[in-house]
């Protein structure tokens, strides 16, 4: 059995790893993906401790993440098109219009 | 034991040299499957974690929806991106 302290760092690096995408890259679409692997970072933090407090009240949660991430992905795409459209590009830097 | 610790190590270093070229890859499209990649990884340490329904869900609804339609977009934006560039250069 693989010891719990190994998924946390596992999570904890792949949640590093999403926010440092969040931070540096422009891209909206990169924004999206930074996000969804921030949302798995959670759930797998999630699953484990489910496992090893032997119910399945993590995995309840972690399926409900599920549904709010497909649902995100939905409403963001939405706004990178509109974005595309309006601004001929998907770079966040260009949107500047509600800047006062 | 020792094949369960391997296939984590196997499995953590997958996910997280994925999770790593999805933020550095240059392409948004190359992006895009790393994240593919990178979710059925993922899945996989569900299934060593004994939550098998959760690993079927991740694929369904990560691989089979959610990547999908992250596909659209990159599509979308690319394709008129080349355009508008081809006609700029025109």
């Amino acid at each position: 059995m693989v010891p719990i302290q190994y998924y946390l760092l596992l999570s904890a690096a792949v949640f590093c790893i999403g926010v440092f995408g969040i931070l540096t890259r422009r891209n909206a679409l990169l924004f999206l993906m930074s996000v969804e692997l921030l949302l798995n970072a959670a759930n797998i933090n999630l699953v484990a401790f489910s496992k090893f407090h032997g119910n399945l009240t993590g995995q309840t949660f972690s399926l409900f993440t599920l549904a709010l991430a497909a649902a995100e992905v939905a409403v963001g795409i939405g706004i990178i098109l509109v974005l595309y459209r309006n601004f001929g590009d998907v770079d966040v830097t260009k949107a500047t219009t509600m800047r006062w | 034991m020792v094949y369960e610790m391997l296939a984590f190590g196997l499995f953590a270093l997958i996910t997280i040299a994925s999770s790593l070229g999805v933020v550095l890859a240059k392409d948004v499209w190359h992006s895009a499957l790393l994240l593919g990649a990178a979710l059925l990884s993922v899945a996989v340490h569900y299934v060593m974690l004994e939550a098998e329904f959760l690993a079927a869900m991740q694929i369904l609804v990560y691989v089979g929806g959610v990547l999908i339609l992250i596909t659209f977009a990159v599509m979308l934006t690319r394709q008129a991106q080349t355009e508008a560039e081809e006609v700029t250069e025109l």
